[in-house]
């Protein structure tokens, strides 16, 4: 009986240990919008190619904060996984990453928009596949504006002159994100950057935010929530949120590029318009361009297999353009951008792909340095602080922190 | 074996299945939460050790201790509301009059919703165009920004706290209510006793016990309100609902550091101890004398 019982463990622990060995596992958030596609060419990756892809869909909230962290902390990190750039230098300091260098051509390279590239490269090294681009811009209701014989918005001045002439007291003028966290600070950086404002140096030594040109930019979210007042300060101003637009809660409202497939799909009816962020003159266009990136994990016993995956994926097959075009956002190359006539025929999404030529990818500030963001716009909008204060105090904190900085870049 | 040996085994028996949980999933992340305390972190490479840095840190933070302050505000209103809601609404439905059990139904309801739901029905109730403004403006009163203010924000998270809680600490205090012999409000009766006298004079320190355990729990609650910051506000807006425990996932979870955040936790766990141990010694564990 005992004899039977050791055979049977011996057996089972041997049948779960091949089964598991031959597994490659690819790790990303749950989402409705292109998992089964994406699912899809694993399984003719699978088809076609001895070692298993297995793609592990985990639940948005659990991914980067938890399941990550504790997955890589245990040493049972996933051969493939996709990250935001918001944590990627952290992985990469951590050692992580895979490098691409080996991999991936000069041709390759330059095929990504420079925005794309941006994203993957740190060190003079490539660390991994960026998936889709995202830029931000400003949405308003054309039907709204044509009735009150308003052209679209070139200045600030314009903004806030159009936003207070639309206002109403079941209308706001414009919507900016309120709500404290990364995604505020994601939407404050085409206003900073078109006003020539900076968060940090080039060379990250120092801070940059109580320049002039950072503190005019600041002073444009004082203004919009406190002084012309034409912005809310509460929910459900939820600025990634376009439906807030179509359903007639503002007159323009800050939003991505998945906006635009929202609009079209949900409220065929609606016409809107889109246009760049602007400098406080109208004389620069600025856009910031979110998107995830596919990485390989630098310590996997399939590093080079989950390298061969996603090579082959992004260059061999159509997932990207398939999945841009079914997300509705940009692809990261220029090629794969150049055939989808899907998206170059949208209006909405071809004034994106115009956006693009001058977006600047998403900063890959370390945390502490997008709370300070975050702190800023809290105090000004909301805790009565002047720019100059806010900007002050984080920049103390942003040159302390970087003064003790060794990491990427 | 002897019976006494062998009961004493049987008892050991059922404690071990709670007693292993208790130390693997309580004991043990204590002990390693207060290791990772003593160290600085983020998730992904080896920690360094700092000794306790990250406790002097946390008093040198202002964030750090504007989340202190909100926490004492939190307990210094929640505590005191609570016991009072929970008692006086115990006392009304105790009495076996005819539609009771729906008040005590209506009462009760709260506590077995999910606090995510209740969260999203109050966000929506206390937004810019909610039911709540809409309502004010239909009495002349202007648009209030509600969970956009910090002077407001606070009060609305502690309201959904009490509306969550009061259902729950009621039915306790109902049963504490229930325990006591009808025989002293017969006796109080033939001497002439009114209501309020009936209540000071008997419920109220024969509910002591009970006074005891709904305090306790209160503060406990009050302390790790956690759940209604992060719908309804995300701790903001600038910082004026953010408590220690919300302020430490923020940096557990936002900003990768776990190991200031862990020295959060374990200041709030030594607290609580502290304060329990001195209210169960000033209330005598809630002995009747």
């Amino acid at each position: 009986m005992k004899k039977a019982g050791i055979i049977f463990l011996v057996a089972m622990l041997l049948f779960t240990g091949t089964v598991l060995a031959g597994k490659i596992t690819l790790w990303k958030y749950a989402s409705v919008v292109n998992d089964a596609i994406l699912q899809g060419y694993v399984d003719q990756w699978n088809s076609e190619n001895e070692n298993e892809i297995e793609l592990v869909l985990i639940p948005f909230a659990q991914y980067t904060s938890t399941k990550l962290p504790a997955a890589f902390s245990s040493g049972m990190g996933p051969d493939m996984f996709w990250i935001s750039p918001g944590d990627f230098l952290r992985y990469a300091n951590a050692g992580i990453f895979a490098e691409f260098d080996n991999y991936i051509s000069q041709e390759q390279i330059d095929d990504m928009f420079d925005a794309a590239k941006e994203k993957v490269t740190a060190g003079g090294h490539i660390y991994g596949i960026p998936i889709g681009l995202e830029p931000l811009a400003i949405f308003y209701n054309k039907t709204l504006f044509n009735e009150y014989g308003l052209e679209a918005p070139k200045t600030w001045e314009e903004i806030f002159d159009a936003a207070e002439a639309l206002k109403t007291g079941e209308r706001w003028g414009i919507i900016l994100d309120p709500v404290p966290g990364s995604y505020q600070a994601f939407t404050f950086y085409p206003w900073l950057w078109a006003e020539d404002g900076k968060v940090i140096n080039d060379s990250w030594t120092e801070s940059e935010i109580n320049s002039a040109n950072s503190i005019e930019a600041i002073d444009f979210f004082n203004k919009a929530f406190n002084e012309y007042e034409v912005s809310p300060k509460t929910l459900p101003a939820v600025s990634s949120n376009i439906a807030m637009l179509a359903d007639g809660f503002a007159a323009m409202q800050e939003c991505g590029i998945w906006g635009v497939k929202v609009l079209q799909n949900s409220y065929p009816d609606f016409e809107f318009g889109i246009i760049p962020i602007p400098s406080k003159d109208g004389s620069k266009l600025m856009s910031v361009a979110g998107g995830w990136i596919q990485v390989v994990n630098d310590g996997s016993k399939y590093r080079e297999e989950a390298i061969n995956f996603t090579m082959w994926l992004f260059y061999e097959t159509d997932f990207l353009k398939v999945t841009s075009v079914s997300a509705g956002v940009i692809p990261t190359l220029k090629s794969v951008l150049a055939e989808a006539t899907e998206i170059l025929e949208n209006p909405g999404l071809a004034k994106f792909a115009e956006i693009m030529e001058f977006a600047k990818p998403e900063p890959r500030f370390p945390p502490e340095i997008v709370k300070t963001l975050q702190d800023i716009l809290q105090a000004v909008i909301f805790g009565g602080i002047s720019p100059e204060e806010a900007a002050n105090n984080a920049a103390k904190e942003i040159d302390s922190f970087l003064s003790g900085y060794k990491g990427l870049h | 074996m002897k019976y006494k040996c062998r009961e004493s085994l049987t008892a050991w028996f059922f404690i071990l299945p709670d007693f292993v949980g208790q130390i693997v999933f309580i004991m043990l992340p204590a002990v390693l939460g207060f290791i990772i305390s003593l160290s600085i972190w983020d998730g992904l490479g080896k920690p360094t050790f700092v000794g306790f840095e990250n406790y002097f840190k946390m008093f040198s933070d202002p964030i750090f201790m504007k989340s202190l302050v909100i926490t004492v505000k939190y307990v210094i209103w929640f505590v005191p509301l609570n016991f009072i809601f929970s008692l006086l609404m115990a006392l009304l439905i105790r009495e076996k009059s005819k539609g009771v059990t729906i008040f005590r139904t209506i009462y009760f309801a709260p506590t077995a919703i999910s606090l995510i739901s209740v969260g999203f029905v109050w966000s929506y109730m206390f937004q810019s165009n909610g039911f709540i403004n809409s309502l004010l403006s239909n009495i002349g009163i202007e648009k209030q920004e509600f969970l956009g203010s910090t002077d407001q924000a606070f009060y609305i998270v502690l309201a959904m706290s009490l509306y969550m809680s009061v259902g729950y600490f009621m039915i306790i205090f109902l049963g504490g209510l229930n325990d006591i012999s009808r025989e002293y409000y017969d006796a109080a009766e033939v001497d002439g006793a009114n209501i309020l006298q009936k209540f000071w004079y008997i419920s109220f320190p024969l509910l002591k016990p009970t006074s005891f355990f709904v305090l306790v729990m209160s503060f406990i609650r009050a302390f790790q309100f956690f759940d209604q910051i992060y719908i309804l506000t995300s701790g903001g807006p600038f910082y004026s609902t953010t408590n220690i425990v919300f302020y430490a996932f923020q940096n557990a979870f936002q900003y990768y550091h776990f190991g200031y955040a862990a020295a959060m936790d374990f200041f709030v766990f030594l607290v609580l101890l502290i304060l329990s141990l001195i209210s169960f010694k000033i209330m005598k564990g809630g002995e009747i004398k």
